[in-house]
């Protein structure tokens, strides 16, 4: 049943790009670029607890490899993204360990910070404030900036960040994580290495948002410094906390949510009240919601299966308890 | 000559020296009411400099467009600020839930959606703010003195002792930290907790308002221009431990002589890299129990 | 089969002046069940800290059969069958009843997190391994029906029983209990009591509980050891400790919780 069910809605998924403009197109791999890098996000945040400001910087560093090494293949360029990411990852968690909370939220912000520092000011390299454009990725006979090709490119590394995300959870580090996030008490009485399971949540973020960045770069073809400053990092968390933190489906609820909501506001011209409407949808969900949508409707749908179970209790022979 | 422009050099040097203790002095203003906020309710307020931008936003309609005496107008400003962080504590830090992380997050979407706010209200244009005495200098002894620099130092002084008399030393100082270590043996003793912590949250829409109107006039006003100084502001509270009072108010002044004495010698570029450089100096120097956030008390 | 003896040498902890726990050696036999007494600030939580590796011992030793573990961390004990419960209990309460339970299989051996993404053949056995040993002790403890419930819809009798499932879940060599019963009404105190003789009946292992609970002892315990202002004061028998005048006089005279 789940299998005929996910084959339904690869199938649609996959179809999608033949029936709709190819702005929607465009779009929707945006979506799912921000989905990637959501995910990411939730696992050193939304399990590990980890308030991290350094996401879009990590998104930024994939994105500017690939503006960086367009002469190198893809296979070596994704490696290459991985690794970089991977260390960096590993930078911004080691100094970081003995930190919670404001502190940790305020040197990855500084991180953040850095990052556009160093963006600004290695202008033959990155191209300054300017930004880069990045030619497009051959793949077969067409390249990662026909939309269609492109949604293809970034489905396949979408279901994998999912797929992958999915099986964390049902792991003992997937454990570990939350865990680390909830007692770390607990954590150290039954034996997890807190350290170890720190650097791993930053690293394996720090890879989801570096391929992420990668796949931007090379299916919007140009990248410049505000896409990867301290806004959009909130705007991940958004993402994570809106959609429901520890939640693949949410990530992608909230990845949609971030990408969507602000070209409505930009198709009714008014792109400069998302900010405003980020802000509140933040505060309202944390405030009242703070498990997040996905926490709502599962409990919502929880509620409703109860109500219908003591209906139909009341409406059937009462037998002894 | 040359003895001439070892004076001169020394004169700039004295005033880089002095630029950055105004500075640090804004900052000491600043952080007093991070501090306060932190040990009486255990948060830390994101938006907190965007408070003080509304409070300058306000006080600059009323007397540029509404021609408001300035006094006044500044005054009403500064009032904005207050009944603004008052209302953050009643709406939005009261209720926010027992999660790790989750009054960070609040207090981001409330930067977030004041910060565009006052980008929709007041546009996004730079604009010139109040002199308030910067426009006053004189030379003594081949260093520029600013008024305005004179006006942030002394803020800054009056912050340092003023906190440290009303925090140490006064009775509103004892229901401050009882509240902050154990709530219910506040309530006990006849605090009434929750008032008191609104009303801190109101002092330090004073503070963040009065430091945001000279640091609007030193540079200029726009929805965003308080968000590097806030970021300072929260890097010397980090330092210093927003548990204590002494080390993170003097870490204020420190940040700021730091900024002002890396960009007077690698370039007003590097003040980045140099802040960057002395956070990471300092987590990996500090010793361990410096760094601890309180633990939980009995494992 | 618990092999391994726990000794400790003249352990002495040490909180800036305060010395909470002096100068105490004992060995604990192994599969015994032993009961730490003492009033409240007698040093008995850190005594069990200093045995689990959550506080740092200033001088002494602590030996595990003959190896010396004084020095080692908390994760290290753990990963030598030293596990611990907490006065407060400590879990992951947003989080299901099984999640909690399966998170102790921490200690059994876990293949690397690239092995555990990617779900390779070592994950696959390591997964059965650890859902058998979750489902088997749920089992053992009566929770199977709760195994989907989040731990904070619980009562606290049942939460403590997770706890227990949590440090149960991979045998033990030794288990650290502190005051498992605390919060627990009369006959809730009983079930505990009844629960811990039959678990280690079953399975032995190293038991050392903080117990206020006279009876409880009583019942529970084979040997044990009473703690005043950090210093050991009796130790053997419960009944002989219990009766002991020092004890009466450091114990029961400053009133002791029922």
């Amino acid at each position: 049943m789940r299998i005929a069910a996910s084959i339904v809605v690869m199938a649609f998924v996959g179809l999608l790009p033949f029936a709709l403009d190819s702005y929607w197109v465009f779009t929707l791999s945006e979506v799912m670029i921000y989905a990637i890098a959501t995910i990411g996000l939730d696992i050193v945040f939304g399990r590990a607890g980890q308030l991290s400001l350094a996401q879009a910087s990590f998104f930024g560093l994939g994105a500017y490899l690939a503006a960086l090494t367009t002469t190198l293949p893809a296979g070596l360029q994704f490696l290459l993204v991985v690794a970089t990411a991977m260390i960096a990852g590993a930078v911004v968690a080691i100094p970081t360990l003995r930190l919670s909370g404001l502190r940790l939220a305020l040197v990855t912000l500084l991180f953040g910070e850095l990052f556009i520092w160093a963006l600004d000011h290695l202008g033959s390299l990155t191209g300054g404030t300017q930004g880069l454009v990045v030619p497009a990725l051959a793949i077969g006979d067409s390249n990662s900036q026909d939309p269609t090709y492109g949604y293809m490119l970034v489905l396949f590394f979408a279901v994998a960040a999912t797929l992958t995300a999915v099986q964390i959870s049902r792991t003992q580090f997937g454990r570990r994580l939350l865990a680390v996030r909830d007692s770390e008490v607990a954590a150290r009485s039954v034996g997890i290495g807190l350290v170890r399971t720190k650097v791993a949540a930053f690293m394996l973020s720090a890879i989801f948002a570096g391929v992420a960045g990668w796949l931007y770069a090379h299916v919007v073809g140009f990248v410049a410094p505000p896409t990867f400053d301290l806004f959009p990092s909130v705007y991940f968390l958004i993402a994570v906390i809106l959609g429901g933190a520890g939640r693949v489906a949410g990530s992608w609820l909230g990845a949609a949510y971030i990408v969507l909501i602000p070209q409505a506001f930009s198709i009714i011209g008014q792109s400069n009240l998302f900010p405003i409407l980020g802000g509140g949808v933040l505060i309202l969900v944390a405030l009242l919601l703070p498990g997040g949508l996905m926490d709502g409707a599962t409990r919502t749908a929880g509620w409703i299966r109860a109500r219908y179970a003591a209906m139909r209790q009341m409406s059937s022979n009462r037998r002894p308890a | 000559m040359p003895a001439v422009l070892a004076v001169g050099s020394l004169g700039n040097t004295l005033q880089v020296i002095l630029g950055g203790l105004a500075t640090g002095g804004l900052y000491a203003v600043l952080l007093l009411g991070v501090i306060v906020v932190f040990q009486v309710s255990k948060n830390v307020n994101f938006a907190y400099g965007e408070l003080g931008v509304i409070g300058a936003f306000v006080g600059y309609v009323l007397y540029s467009t509404l021609h408001w005496p300035t006094p006044l107008a500044l005054a009403l400003g500064v009032a904005a600020a207050v009944v603004l962080a008052a209302v953050t504590d009643l709406t939005l830090i009261r209720r926010i839930p027992d999660r790790q992380g989750f009054d960070l997050v609040v207090t981001l979407g409330a930067l977030l959606l004041l910060t565009a706010g006052t980008d929709v209200v007041f546009g996004s244009a730079d604009r010139q703010y109040l002199n308030l005495f910067s426009d006053k200098a004189r030379i003594v002894g081949g260093v520029y003195i600013n008024a305005g620099d004179l006006l942030s130092l002394g803020l800054g002084l009056v912050a340092l002792v003023g906190g440290h008399l009303i925090v140490n030393e006064t009775g509103l100082g004892v229901s401050l930290r009882a509240s902050a270590e154990d709530p219910a043996i506040a309530r006990s003793m006849g605090i009434d907790v929750l008032s008191l912590r609104t009303a801190v949250w109101a002092a330090s829409g004073l503070l963040a308002a009065v430091a945001s109107m000279v640091i609007a006039s030193r540079l200029v006003l726009d929805a965003r221009y308080m968000t590097p100084v806030i970021i300072n502001v929260f890097i010397a509270g980090m330092l210093g431990g927003l548990d204590r009072y002494w080390p993170p108010m003097l870490a204020a002044f420190g940040v700021g002589l730091y900024n002002s004495l890396a960009g007077y010698i690698f370039g007003s570029d590097a003040s980045t890299p140099a802040l960057f450089i002395l956070v990471l100096a300092v987590l990996i120097i500090a010793p361990k129990r410096f760094l601890e956030e309180r633990h939980e008390a009995r494992a | 089969m618990t092999q391994a003896r726990l000794t400790v040498e003249d352990l002495t902890v040490r909180y800036g002046a305060l010395q909470a726990v002096r100068d105490i050696s004992a060995t604990f036999q192994p599969d015994s069940i032993v009961g730490l007494i003492g009033p409240n600030g007698a040093g008995k939580t850190t005594l069990l800290n200093a045995l689990s590796g959550f506080t740092d011992i200033t001088s002494g030793r602590v030996r595990l059969g003959e190896r010396d573990i004084t020095r080692l961390s908390g994760q290290a004990r753990v990963a030598l069958g030293i596990v611990r419960s907490f006065q407060t209990v400590r879990l992951l309460e947003d989080e299901s009843v099984f999640l909690n339970v399966a998170l102790g299989c921490e200690r059994n051996p876990q293949p690397t997190v690239v092995e555990q993404i990617f779900s390779l053949p070592r994950q696959w056995r390591a997964r059965r391994r650890d859902l058998a040993a979750t489902y088997q002790i749920l089992d053992t403890l009566g929770l199977s029906e709760f195994a989907g419930r989040a731990v904070a819809e619980l009562p606290y009798a049942t939460r403590r029983l997770v706890e227990l499932a949590r440090i149960l879940v991979v045998h033990p060599e030794v288990v650290l209990l502190d005051e498992p019963a605390a919060g627990s009404d009369r006959a809730e105190r009983d079930l505990m009591g009844r629960t811990l003789r039959q678990l280690h009946a079953r399975e032995p292992f190293t038991m050392i509980v903080v117990e206020h609970d006279v009876d409880v002892v009583r019942k529970l315990c084979s040997y044990a050891i009473a703690l005043d202002s950090g210093a050991m004061i009796a130790s053997g028998e419960p009944d002989v400790v219990l009766e002991n005048d020092r004890v009466q006089e450091a114990y029961f005279g400053v009133g002791h919780r029922a």
